[in-house]
Parts: C-alpha cells; sequence; structure tokens
C-alpha cells in the first residue's frame, strides 16, 4: 500500500475531530472520504497533509515515508493539499497564484504552464484571483496543487467541487482521473455522493470521527446503508447514485 | 520561476524619486535653499545618511509586518512598534541618567529592539480570535499599545532631569540627525543590508505567507519559524530606526503600498524597492520640513510632515480594503 495511516487521532482544543482511524489506500486511485457535516472528514484529510494546527497522534505513511515527522518542505515535496476555502491576502493574478508552487519547492514555469492548461483556466491566468468567482478561484487553487504536485505523489482535496458549476466540475473530475490514471493518489472529500459514486474508486465513510466504512465504492455506497447513515433515501438508476430529495414544508412551531 | 516581471519602467521611476529626493536635501538647509558649501555638506550628508538607514528599515518593516500580519494596513508605526521602541528607549534614558549609562552604551540599540518586539507580542497576542489573526481587532489593539506606550513615553519624559528632557522630548517628535551617533548607525546599517538579504531570499516564502495557514505549509514553508524570524527581524528593524530618528509615523506603510501599485504583490520586488522608497519618503519629508516656514525660526518635526502626508494615504487603503472585505 502506498498511503498507510495507522491509528489515527486529531484533536480540536479538548475535542476530539478524528478517532483511531486505521486505513490505506494504493497510489493510482481516487479515494472520496465522505460523512455528514462533523464527521471528522477534513480533519482527517488535514491531518494526512499534515496541515492540521492542533494535536495529532498516529502515523501515516506515504510510499514508505513517514509524513507525520517530515519537514513542511519534506511534506510538501510529494503532497499537495487544496483547502476548502482559498484564501489569498495579496493582488496576485491567478497565474502568480499557481505560480506558489514553486515558492519553496523547485517547480519551473512549464509546470505552471501545464497544470494551467490541465484544470483549463488560461483564460483567467491574467486576472486579479480576487475578482474571479469561486468556482474560478477554486480551479485556479487546483491548479496550483497540480503544479506542485509530482505524478506519482499524494493529492489532498478538501470539498473541491463546492462552488463550481457542473461544467467546471466536469472539467476538473477529468483532470482528477487523468492525475490518478497517470499513478497519484487522490483523497478527495466530497458531500456530493452521486459524485462520489462517478469519480471514486473508493470510498472512506466517516462517522462521529471514526471510519464507518472503507473500500471500493460499490460496497460502501450502498443505497440502503446510505439512506440510513444520512438520513436521506438514496437510489440506483440506471447504475448511478442518487440521493431522493424531496423538500417538505413543516409548520413553524408556536 | 518568479511572480512578478522585472517592470523596468516602474525600477526607473523609483530610482528618479530616491534621486530626486537625494538632491532636494542637498539643497536644502535649516536657512533654506542654497546649494551646500564644503563646510555644510557633511551636515547635509549625514542627515541624508541617518533618513536613508532610517526610513529604508521603516519601509522593510513594514512589508514584512504586512506578510507576517496577511494586513495591507499593518505597519511599525500602526501597531504600535515605534511607540513601544520609543517607550523603551525613554525608559532606557531614565534610567541611565540615574547613574546606569551602560543601558544606553549601545545608543539605545537593544532597548528599542525589545521595546518594539514586545509591543508586537502585545498587539499579535490581542488580535487573536480562535488562533487566527483578526486584522480589525489588530489594528485595535495596535491603536492601544501606540496611546499606552506614548502616554507612558510622556510620563518617563516628565520624570527626566531637565537637562536632559528637551532632547527627549525633540527626538520623541522625530528628528533626523545631521551628525549621526556612530554605533546606532552602524548597526541599523548593518541590521538593514543583513534582514534585506535575508528577505530577498526569502520573497517567495513571504508570498506563499500570504496564503491560508494550511496552504501556505501544504506549499512547503515552515510558518510558526517563519513568523517568528518576521517578529524579531521587523521589531529589529523598526527598533533601530526609532534610535537613529524616534518614532516617525507613516513610512512603513506608505512605502510598502507605493511599491506595490507601481510593481505589484510579489515581494522580490517588494522586499527591494520598499526600502529605497522609505528612504526616499523620508528624505523628502526633512526637506519639506526645512522648505516649510513657521512663525519664529522654529521648524517642523518630521513625523508631523510624514504623519500629514501617510495619514491620507491610510484612510484610501483602509476604505480600499473596506470594500473588498477583510
Amino acid at each position: 500500500m502506498s498511503l498507510v495511516i495507522d491509528s489515527m487521532c486529531v484533536w480540536h482544543g479538548a475535542r476530539a475531530a478524528v478517532q483511531g482511524v486505521s486505513v490505506s489506500a494504493r497510489a493510482g486511485r481516487i479515494v472520496a472520504v465522505i460523512g455528514r457535516n462533523g464527521s471528522g472528514k477534513s480533519s482527517l484529510v488535514r491531518a494526512i497533509a499534515g496541515v492540521h494546527p492542533g494535536r495529532r497522534t498516529g502515523s501515516t505513511s506515504w510510499r514508505g515515508r513517514d509524513l507525520s515527522a517530515a519537514s513542511a518542505l519534506d511534506r510538501a515535496r510529494g503532497v499537495a493539499y487544496v483547502a476548502q476555502r482559498p484564501l489569498v491576502a495579496a493582488d496576485f493574478t491567478a497565474r502568480e497564484v499557481i505560480a506558489l508552487a514553486g515558492a519553496v519547492v523547485p517547480r519551473t514555469t512549464e509546470h505552471v504552464e501545464r497544470a494551467i492548461d490541465a484544470l483549463g483556466v488560461r483564460d483567467l491566468a491574467d486576472r486579479p484571483f480576487a475578482a474571479l468567482s469561486g468556482g474560478e478561484q477554486q480551479r485556479v487553487v487546483l491548479a496550483r496543487a497540480f503544479a506542485q504536485h509530482d505524478l506519482g505523489g499524494l493529492l489532498v482535496l478538501d470539498e473541491p467541487f463546492n462552488a463550481m458549476d457542473l461544467a467546471e466540475q466536469h472539467r476538473v473530475a477529468g483532470a482528477v482521473q487523468c492525475l490518478a490514471s497517470a499513478g497519484s493518489l487522490v483523497l478527495v472529500v466530497l458531500h456530493d455522493l452521486a459524485l462520489a459514486d462517478a469519480l471514486a474508486h473508493e470510498v472512506w465513510w466517516m462517522d462521529a470521527g471514526r471510519l464507518r466504512a472503507s473500500g471500493p465504492r460499490e460496497s460502501v455506497l450502498d443505497a440502503a446503508a446510505l439512506g440510513q447513515g444520512f438520513g436521506v433515501r438514496f437510489e440506483r438508476v440506471g447504475g448511478s447514485l442518487r440521493p431522493v430529495i424531496a423538500p417538505r414544508c413543516e409548520p413553524l412551531p408556536g | 520561476m518568479t511572480a512578478v516581471g522585472p517592470r523596468p519602467a516602474a525600477w526607473l521611476v523609483i530610482v528618479a524619486t530616491a534621486t530626486i529626493a537625494v538632491i532636494l536635501r542637498l539643497v536644502l538647509g535649516a536657512r533654506g535653499w542654497s546649494w551646500p558649501t564644503l563646510e555644510i555638506a557633511d551636515l547635509r550628508v549625514g542627515a541624508i545618511v541617518s533618513a536613508t538607514v532610517a526610513g529604508a528599515s521603516l519601509g522593510l518593516s513594514g512589508v514584512l509586518l504586512q506578510a507576517l500580519l496577511r494586513n495591507p494596513l499593518a505597519s511599525p508605526f500602526v501597531l504600535g512598534l515605534s511607540s513601544g521602541a520609543g517607550l523603551s528607549v525613554s525608559i532606557a534614558a531614565l534610567v541611565a541618567s540615574s547613574g546606569a549609562a551602560w543601558v544606553i552604551a549601545d545608543g539605545g540599540m537593544v532597548a528599542a529592539s525589545v521595546g518594539s518586539a514586545v509591543a508586537l507580542v502585545v498587539v499579535v497576542a490581542a488580535g487573536r480570535r480562535h488562533g487566527a489573526i483578526e486584522p480589525v481587532t489588530l489594528l485595535l489593539a495596535g491603536v492601544v499599545v501606540a496611546s499606552v506606550a506614548g502616554a507612558l513615553t510622556v510620563l518617563v519624559q516628565y520624570l527626566m532631569p531637565p537637562s536632559s528632557r528637551g532632547d527627549l522630548m525633540a527626538w520623541s517628535m522625530g528628528r533626523i540627525p545631521e551628525l549621526p551617533e556612530r554605533v546606532p548607525l552602524v548597526v541599523g546599517g548593518v541590521l538593514l543590508v543583513s534582514i534585506g538579504c535575508w528577505s530577498f531570499l526569502r520573497a517567495r516564502w513571504l508570498d506563499a505567507a500570504c496564503t491560508a495557514d494550511d496552504e501556505a505549509s501544504s506549499l512547503g514553508v515552515d510558518l510558526p519559524a517563519l513568523r517568528w524570524r518576521l517578529v524579531v527581524l521587523s521589531g529589529a528593524l523598526a527598533g533601530s530606526s526609532v534610535v537613529l530618528c524616534g518614532p516617525i509615523a507613516f513610512v512603513g506603510f506608505v512605502a510598502p503600498h507605493v511599491a506595490r501599485l507601481m510593481l505589484g504583490a510579489g515581494h522580490r520586488g517588494l522586499v527591494v524597492a520598499s526600502p529605497i522608497l522609505g528612504a526616499a519618503l523620508l528624505i523628502a519629508a526633512d526637506a519639506l520640513r526645512l522648505a516649510v516656514p513657521l512663525p519664529g525660526a522654529g521648524k517642523l518635526p518630521v513625523a508631523v510632515v510624514t504623519a500629514i502626508l501617510g495619514g491620507p494615504i491610510f484612510l484610501w487603503v483602509l476604505r480600499r480594503q473596506g470594500g473588498r472585505g477583510s
């Protein structure tokens, strides 16, 4: 296994957000991390990427190297990470934001240009980052992670599709698939279970800080089990998973 | 791979601005316009050298603080660093006046650096909410620290022996010395050059530090170590400038902003251009104060000129920043 997580615990202050998670994954796969809000998905992937600022225990090894003990610089050479809500507190253009991939680790202009093409952000490249829409900003930050990332590395994405429209999601999902096909391991936190079903090879299901289930997509994304875990009915239509959203107006109390 | 291109026209304007400021100060003396004779050339060059070291230190300190706090409103004065250094030097001078002259044997360098670093630590500690720096709270904390340090400095001046009080009061309103003391000048120059070189070599780290903590860390920046270095180095620069010229407002804020407007946000350009513009601004302010006649034979304190120039720019940036959200 390329990525091995052993007895991972993560705390936010006194509260344990992740409790004793042990799981592994192979390179060349896309792993969707799912679960309800507050289940510990983001805490888990942030701890794996080494960017969780609080206390954590357990170990993470990537291709036999202990990431838990690695310096920020060493980690950045093998692992790229995209946050849920990107922040750039400077008047950079989109291209300058992508070029931050080479701020510390050595990256060439060619890496940047390749990432710009992979994520289809060439038309945004010379615009101010702050002037872009949420989905466009997310694509630019993804391009930065692509530029930082070596093929065969580990890419950690925390809810990257949230602000994107369907066309953007389609484009980015394709780029992520290409990366996995080229030998990288992609960990992606997703709320959209239909997208997880379409994109991922494997699924890790987090529930109240613990790993409720993990394994191939077909076995974890079981409509009945998901219905029980998420409190929403799911069905499979033509092989595709979809939630049955039927809003109902209920009288307000009082 | 660089984030910002070379922009030769902007660099030409920056160098021309600095040159014009130097020429202005060379031809302006205490008695108005006059080409410097040999006797007074030394004094004017002395003032230019003092203002260069102090202004460049403030400009560089401002860039480092703005990167540290991810806040374009940060500067040594607004965050109370200059006032903290001023208070610390005043206390050291008071102690020295009671017999312990060794306290300011280094010209007050240590006292000023400690004062500005303590002020920064207090402001950052007070300006954090849930582990993250909150820009508005941070600025308010800076205003409070600056006000308290300013009031305590007045108290210390009151406690000083009358014979030493005049010098300290003139220094606390900003004064560009025409005959600078050797130790603070040399130490300030060495600090400026060495911290300037370090900043240039770490410029891309400062670029990455403009992203969120987790993103910067994932890009390979050791943020805790970088932040401590920035606290110490910006404090030392602000301290060295205060020792030389007293607390001077807005130079550390205006210089990085003008540099950013001309060169963009990349720190490789900013850490070179901001010190040049800081020096140019302080030299020009010194020339301007000499050119403005006051009733009697008095001259404006240089800190008054920089505040009059810098205040409106600060308000403009504050509005611009407020429009974007923090």
